[in-house]
């Protein structure tokens, strides 16, 4: 491991009795030259007597050392001890300086002892001046020379220094979509996620510079007063000082259009930021040739050790299938190469739709719907009458249906669909309840449903990613084509004539599905809302009712809210973090709309929002489309377009050139049908313009790997930090680049692979973050903290309740089902039952997942195991072939290891033990088995067994529990009982009633089981 | 005369120790700072509507004259001059809210949220601070008082960012709780069928428990990565937490259960039961209630603000009543209870309706809050009062939405207003959501926090920037503006 190396110190000074005023200055006195050099933890120290001008003089002397064992990473942090001696050595105002400005000031007063330590930090490696100034006498005690044979390259020391420091203050409007591109500015910073962040970076602020100094824009240093200059600790020989440190800190005095970012009090960052600039004008690092095992590349990867390719495979198949690799495939995997190939089946598998689904959810948050009655405003829907009818009581609008009356629904003078020998026609009334209550449910969850089964359907396709939202056409099931319109009376067949009618099988209609396009029909009357259009004007999931009214507008909102989802969830632009967002100067009497157009702060953030809520025209409201065009607002609002590029068609002067975004929408009132008037109801839709755009930007990749990162890994994306004071300031920053060039690889997949889901998974999967196991070695206090900020590593995060739902099913072999009733939803699977207190979201008011153990989910936990082998040991022996059991194939009820007497009986135990050992293996995924864990598993066994033949009271039962007896199916629908007396054969498998126990066996089997289910093992991913 | 906080609690304890000294030789009772429930009215309420009426048709339905008095408090009708109007659990009545609850009640006007961001402004009203970064004041308060408690920090949603400070439970159905609090019955209640027997159960626990201590040497021997390594010590400790479970479990048998269509009350009830388990299982919860964002249909008869703010109060009137009226909470009342309630910011005037819609009304970033002291709190909170205030216009202009007016320091540290929105001056101050937080921090008992060696105080860590220098120095002289009057 790199370290620092400090090379030559020694200080000697010597100090005069304080005096006020007339005092002697201090004598110089180096004698000791270099100091030793230090190696691993490199102290340096010297010390001497000098000579001073009396007798009584109070000598210093000064060593220095590093505080860190393993500085290693650019910064460097040491102290100065400097003991004063002497008569007057107590009490003293100490400041130590370093010359040329490198190392931090430090300071403090002596004690009563004379003893002070100042700690320095250095970001930056030289040969520094030290002088210690003691009550207003300075004495230059001599040289040193901080050199980091750990050398941080220029991007690394941007990334994990300048950018988190200042420049992350800047690019709120420094920004390709930004304010002050807007006004000319040249200075234009990338986002973290831009290819090459850092370099560009780099190479934005090595431009300004270079352009500042040319053409005259530096500030003349003579113009500054001393405490501007103190501020930004000039040297007397500095005439200049670029314009990239004045702007951001005497903004106000340079005029510069954001003010003040970084504050004169903030004298470290301040210290930092110009060393930054320092080594960037310089044009090399100053580590240097000499650099010893230099590290240029800041990634905790290096830290780690990774899963093997068997381990990535079965934490991959359990993550994204919720199951166990087979024994067959975890032997073809031999290596990297062979584990590429075993993860193309496991990502194929049509379980990986499932998990992908709740991941793509977590990002949009549109299954919030499935709990709401959608509510749609005005008559822009073209489907809302139809809809309504499906609400319960006091829903808005007319002819709401009264769910408390099961048919009133349905009731025949309000049947919506009207699916007599006349279609088309609203009015007449249809003898047959078609749409009941159960009905509802579906339509409801369809629609909500619809933006995540366009995702699917992409997937399933393997089609562009992008589709999500240029994609021309929406998936619908019978329930949604219904509602939408698009179905003949049959309820089956379409409209059009050529999309595949759905089968007649009701019974699969919440998964069949087909890929359509909302036409204009009779029945929905798209036309007639707006002549232009011959279908609903479907831009992927932007267009989709859940998706909009997840999003929702309103009158002052303007769709700005739709705008914020373009930027944060399809380009990756934190739009929120912008500009410090306060309102504390509003001006008496001014509208908050208009602030958005010409006041700070307000201005940053709407300069990007405001011209992309121009696109959404078309749509409005909580959810409905607005088929008329939304007249022109003239106020407030940015003209259409995105970046700076005005929307075509919008009829403005400036369409598809680049303009500056302060333009006003000049719409005009031409009510000719082809511009953007006041008047003009007639205008296409112009969101389409804005996807392709949207889906060619470089973002858009990075965008879209983010929530499948975030999902796939349970790592959060992490934003660089902000404030030196957070200890962790360091840690959090590393772990921030660090993940950064997780992310980056993920992204060079997305684009390799033709812009589609398959790689970035792939990727993801094969990546360090998902695979983490270990560390490499012994790591520094900082390091680990760094590497426990990003949250990966085998076993850290609980498992969540969607998945570990899936896996009890297929690993145990029965649902756990909330209070042992089939009928009813899982417990994991529902948040009225378990799933928030297992760390699940509902998408409406609890919108981020848990991860950690907290009491409730070890709660939980204990339940999950209780409850489940309830259920499982008993329906697991009910199967009375044991070749076809999930868990119990190696033993039978009659294996008892132990006789009445307490003696082991050799051949059952052994059965008992391999029985174990197979648990362990298909329930904790455990390749070599743990034998301690073996014991351990056979000791409960042994115990409980014993417990249940000798109750510390009465007499244990010969039969099993009422509620955990195997008696019929466990399943939903219809639950064929087994027979008191001999076998019945259900899908295939022959199974026989166990209620009897009289070996208390089948008990002793259901506490090993609950122990197994319970323990870390299961429950972590 | 003001008393400082801890001359207040020692005399508690002191008076306590004389009660008991008969039974006992020494009663050394710790003083214990009060527990602490945030309500959250969820994505803007308009305090027009109640705390803090104005009769100007632009803002309200009612007039000037319509306004009521009631509680000590003046306050908006629900409709015409009739009062908001809730029901009574404990008593199955109905009351009129202000009238039976606003003595209890101190009502803060004028409080600039400085944002009109549903992201933002429940980060303001909850942590006291624009910036993200910050946890919200329950997780503080859990964090200080019991972080290891089995629902330390409880929630229904809303703002309840702990940064990591405390673990978070979500919040949820009463008999979920009780299923999970038995894990080894049938059902959650308390005499359904067993799974194992008692012992049997007891070896299935100690099993468990030996195998997390052999998993902690593995992972330590393996080198696993340290979110690994303290998630599983976490989840070992979290087991541990069973018995505070069961105490809960317990409690909720105890009290009628409280499943109201309400869920404000449903919440409401299960916070109480976990603070008033002895100890508390509970130090803290955030109840996250509504969605007041009345863009549009602000006035619906069924749908519109009025009604979801009544729902709001009655929820608030619920946990009044039971933890001043109902003995099984005695203990908590004994504790002291500190009930804050906010919302992201406020609404403007009237907007114009959106397309057919009826008119609403847009986001405003001055609002108002209300903080409720019970039990032991109450000696110290002044309610049945209102500080801060606000008005409609600036110099005779209407404004498009409540302008606060600017608060400053009587002699006797009491906040006055000043006279006009735009009044500058010596003393002279905007109140902000983060003076709120900052005076309820100390109210709370976190500046008193005893942090580990080498660690800093929460309130440090997290320091609140840009409090008021004048407010900030009556907090430290022992006054607390936001809860006491002289």
């Amino acid at each position: 491991m790199p370290r620092l190396r400090l090379v030559a110190f020694v200080a000697l000074a010597t100090a005069s009795a304080l005096c006020v005023g007339g005092c002697p200055p201090l004598p110089v006195d180096d004698g000791g030259g270099p100091g030793e050099e230090g190696e691993g933890e490199g102290e340096g120290e010297g010390e001497g007597g000098g000579e001073g001008e009396g007798e009584d003089l109070p000598t210093a002397t000064v060593a220095l050392r590093p505080q860190f064992a393993l500085p290693a990473d650019g910064v460097s942090a040491f102290s100065i001890s400097i003991q004063l001696a002497g008569p007057h050595a107590g009490g003293r105002a100490v400041t130590v300086r370093t010359v040329p400005a490198g190392p931090d000031d430090g300071g403090g007063t002596s004690g009563a002892d004379g003893s002070l330590v100042v700690d320095l930090v250095s970001t930056i490696a030289g040969t520094f001046a030290i002088e210690v100034d003691v009550d207003g006498f300075v004495v230059d005690v001599g040289d040193a020379t901080v050199e980091f044979s750990v050398c941080r390259s220029l991007e690394d020391t941007f990334l994990v220094d300048a950018w988190p420091v200042a420049l992350s203050r800047c690019v709120g409007c420094h920004n390709e979509f930004g304010f002050s591109p807007s006004l000319g500015a040249r200075f234009v910073l990338p986002f973290p996620g831009d290819d090459g962040f850092a370099s560009r970076g780099v190479a934005a602020v090595r431009d300004m510079l270079a352009f500042t100094a040319a053409d005259g824009l530096d500030v003349d240093t003579a113009t500054l007063t001393p405490e501007q200059r103190a501020t930004l600790l000039l040297e007397d020989d500095e005439a200049t000082l670029p314009l990239m440190l004045a702007n951001p800190i005497l903004g106000d005095i340079t005029g510069h259009t954001g003010g003040v970012v970084i504050s004169p009090a903030e004298a470290v960052e301040i210290r930092r930021f110009r060393s930054f600039i320092a080594r960037v004008e310089a044009g090399a690092d100053t580590c240097g040739a000499d650099s010893v095992n230099g590290i240029s590349d800041e990634d905790l990867v290096q830290e780690l050790t990774l899963l093997s390719p068997r381990e990535t495979l079965k934490r991959a198949a359990l993550t994204l299938n919720a199951r166990n690799p087979s024994a067959a495939e975890l032997l073809a995997v031999t290596d990297e190469a062979t584990l590429a190939t075993a993860l193309d089946s496991v990502i194929d598998d049509v379980r990986t739709e499932v998990r992908l689904l709740e991941v793509w959810n977590d990002w949009l948050l549109t299954d919030a719907a499935l709990g709401q009655a959608p509510t749609y405003v005005g008559q822009s829907f073209p489907l809302r009458t139809f809809f309504e009818k499906l609400q319960s009581e006091g829903a808005r609008g007319n002819n709401s249906c009264n769910d408390s009356v099961a048919t009133d629904c349905c009731r025949v003078a309000e049947d919506p669909l009207n699916l007599d020998a006349d279609p088309d026609n609203n009015v007449t009334p249809r003898p047959e309840n078609v749409l009941c209550e159960q009905k509802r449910l579906e339509v409801r969850t369809a629609l909500a449903r619809e933006p995540l089964e366009i995702l699917r359907r992409i997937w399933r396709d393997d089609r562009p990613a992008s589709q999500m939202i240029t994609g021309e056409f929406t998936i619908v099931n019978p329930a949604l084509a219904r509602i939408y319109g698009l179905l003949q009376g049959d309820g089956r067949t379409f409209r059009d004539g050529t999309t595949t009618a759905f089968n007649a099988t009701p019974a699969d209609d919440a998964t069949e599905t087909r890929l359509v396009r909302v036409i204009n029909t009779a029945a929905n009357r798209i036309t007639t809302r707006n002549a232009s259009l011959d279908a609903w004007p479907h831009q992927g999931i932007l267009s989709t009712p859940s998706w909009l009214r997840r999003y929702a507008t309103t009158t002052s909102n303007r769709e700005r809210t739709r705008a914020r989802f373009i930027y944060e969830g399809l380009l990756g632009v934190p739009v929120m973090q912008l500009a410090a967002f306060a309102t504390p100067e509003i001006p008496a009497g001014k509208s908050l709309e208009n602030l958005t157009w010409d006041t700070q702060p307000c201005i940053v953030c709407h300069t990007l929002l405001d011209p992309v809520a121009g696109t959404f025209n078309h749509f409005t409201g909580s959810g409905g489309a607005l088929i008329a065009r939304r007249p022109c607002r003239a106020d407030g609002m940015r003209a259409p377009g995105f970046g700076f590029v005005a929307l075509p068609g919008s009829g403005d002067a400036d369409e598809g050139l680049p303009r500056p975004a302060l333009d006003l929408d000049d719409c005009v009132a031409t009510g000719d049908g082809t511009g953007a008037g006041a008047n003009d109801t007639q205008a296409p839709a112009r969101l389409d313009w804005l996807t392709d755009q949207v889906s060619a930007h470089p973002r858009f990749a990075y965008a879209v790997v983010l929530p499948l990162f975030e999902g796939l890994t349970g790592a959060p994306i992490l934003n660089a930090p902000d404030s030196l004071v957070d200890p962790d300031f360091t840690a959090k920053a590393r772990a921030f680049a660090s993940q950064q060039k997780e992310i980056a690889r993920a992204v060079a997949a997305f684009r390799a692979g033709n812009g589609r889901f398959r790689p970035v998974v792939k990727a993801i999967v094969l990546g360090a973050s998902f695979r983490a196991a270990a560390t490499a070695g012994d790591q520094d206090a900082d390091t680990n903290r760094a590497l426990e900020l990003l949250r990966v590593g085998d076993g850290a995060l609980l498992t969540t309740p969607e998945v570990l739902d899936r896996k009890i099913t297929a690993l145990v072999g029965v649902p756990w089902a909330h209070l042992r009733n089939p009928a009813a939803t899982n417990a994991l699977a529902d948040d009225a039952f378990y799933s928030i207190f297992a760390g699940g979201i509902d998408s409406a008011t609890v919108t981020v997942r848990s991860r950690d153990p907290v009491a409730v989910r070890a709660a939980v936990a204990r339940r999950l195991g209780n409850e489940v082998s309830c259920i499982a040991v008993p329906q697991d022996f009910s199967i009375v072939d044991p070749a076809q059991r999930r868990l119990f194939g190696d033993v039978e009820m009659s294996d008892v290891p132990i006789d009445a007497d307490g003696n082991v009986v050799a051949a059952a135990d052994a059965r008992v033990r391999t029985q174990i050992r197979t648990l362990h293996q298909t329930l904790w995924n455990e390749d070599v088995i743990d034998e301690a864990e073996v014991d351990a598993s056979h000791a409960l066994f042994i115990a409980a067994l014993q417990a249940y033949r000798s109750p510390t009271t009465g007499t244990t039962p010969v039969n099993i529990g009422a509620t955990c007896q195997a008696v019929s199916a466990f399943v939903r629908g219809t639950r064929t009982p087994y027979p008191a007396n001999g076998t019945v054969v259900i899908d295939g498998i022959e199974r026989r009633r166990v209620n009897a126990d009289p070996d208390f066996v089948v008990r002793a089997w259901s506490a090993v089981l609950s122990s197994i289910l319970a323990d870390s093992r299961f429950l972590f991913e | 005369m003001h008393i400082k906080r801890r001359t207040f609690l020692q005399a508690t304890v002191v008076a306590t120790a004389a009660v008991v000294i008969g039974k006992q030789a020494r009663a050394q009772a710790a003083p214990l700072p009060p527990l602490f429930i945030s309500v959250e009215a969820n994505q803007a309420w308009d305090t027009t509507t109640s705390v803090d009426p104005h009769g100007n048709p632009a803002f309200s339905l009612y007039t000037e004259d319509q306004i009521l008095t009631s509680g000590g408090l003046r306050v908006a009708p629900f409709e015409g001059t009739t009062p908001f109007s809730v029901r009574r659990l404990r008593t199955a009545d109905t009351v009129d809210f202000f009238a039976t609850f606003g003595g209890f009640i101190r009502v803060v006007n004028g409080v600039d949220h400085r944002t009109v961001s549903h992201d933002i402004g429940p980060r303001h009203a909850f942590s006291g601070s624009l910036r993200d970064g910050f946890p919200a004041l329950g997780a503080m308060v859990a964090a200080v008082q019991g972080p290891n408690l089995p629902l330390a920090f409880l929630s229904s949603g809303g703002f309840d960012d702990t940064q990591g400070i405390v673990t978070l439970t979500r919040s949820g159905r009463q008999s979920i709780v009780r299923e999970l609090a038995r894990p080894n019955r049938s059902t959650g209640a308390a005499t359904s069928a067993q799974f194992f027997p008692d012992d049997v159960d007891a070896l299935v626990r100690d099993a468990q428990r030996a195998r997390d201590a052999r998993r902690g040497t593995l992972l330590d021997a393996r080198r696993a990565l340290r979110k690994a390594v303290t998630n599983h010590a976490a989840m070992a400790s979290a087991r541990g937490a069973e018995e505070g479970f069961l105490d809960l479990a317990n409690v909720l048998d105890a009290s009628p259960a409280t499943a109201d269509t309400n869920t404000l009350i449903s919440a409401a009830s299960l916070a109480l039961a976990g603070m008033r388990t002895v100890p508390a299982a509970c130090a803290s919860a955030h109840l996250s209630f509504g969605n007041f964002d009345t863009h549009f249909d602000h006035d619906d008869d069924v749908t519109g603000h009025r009604v979801r703010m009544r729902d709001l109060l009655e929820g608030v009137g619920h946990l009044i009543d039971e933890i001043e009226n109902n003995p099984a909470n005695a203990a908590l009342k004994a504790r002291g209870v500190l009930i804050y309630v906010s919302s992201d910011f406020g609404r403007t005037a009237y907007n114009g309706g959106e397309d057919d819609g009826a008119r609403g009304k847009d986001h405003w970033p001055v609002t108002s809050a209300m903080v409720i002291g019970l039990g032991a709190m109450r000696p110290r909170v002044s309610g049945g009062t209102t500080i801060g205030r606000t008005t409609p216009f600036i110099d005779g202009v209407l404004q498009p939405g409540l302008r606060a007016m600017p608060l400053r320091f009587d002699a006797n540290d009491n906040l006055v207003p000043g006279t006009s929105p735009t009044q500058t001056g010596a003393g002279l101050f905007a109140l902000t959501a983060t003076e709120v937080n900052f005076a309820l921090r100390d109210a709370l008992g976190l500046n008193d926090e005893e942090p580990a060696a080498g660690t800093a105080r929460l309130v440090d860590r997290f320091a609140l920037p840009e409090v008021d220098a004048g407010f900030t120095a009556v907090v430290a002289a022992g006054r607390n503006p936001i809860l006491n009057d002289v």
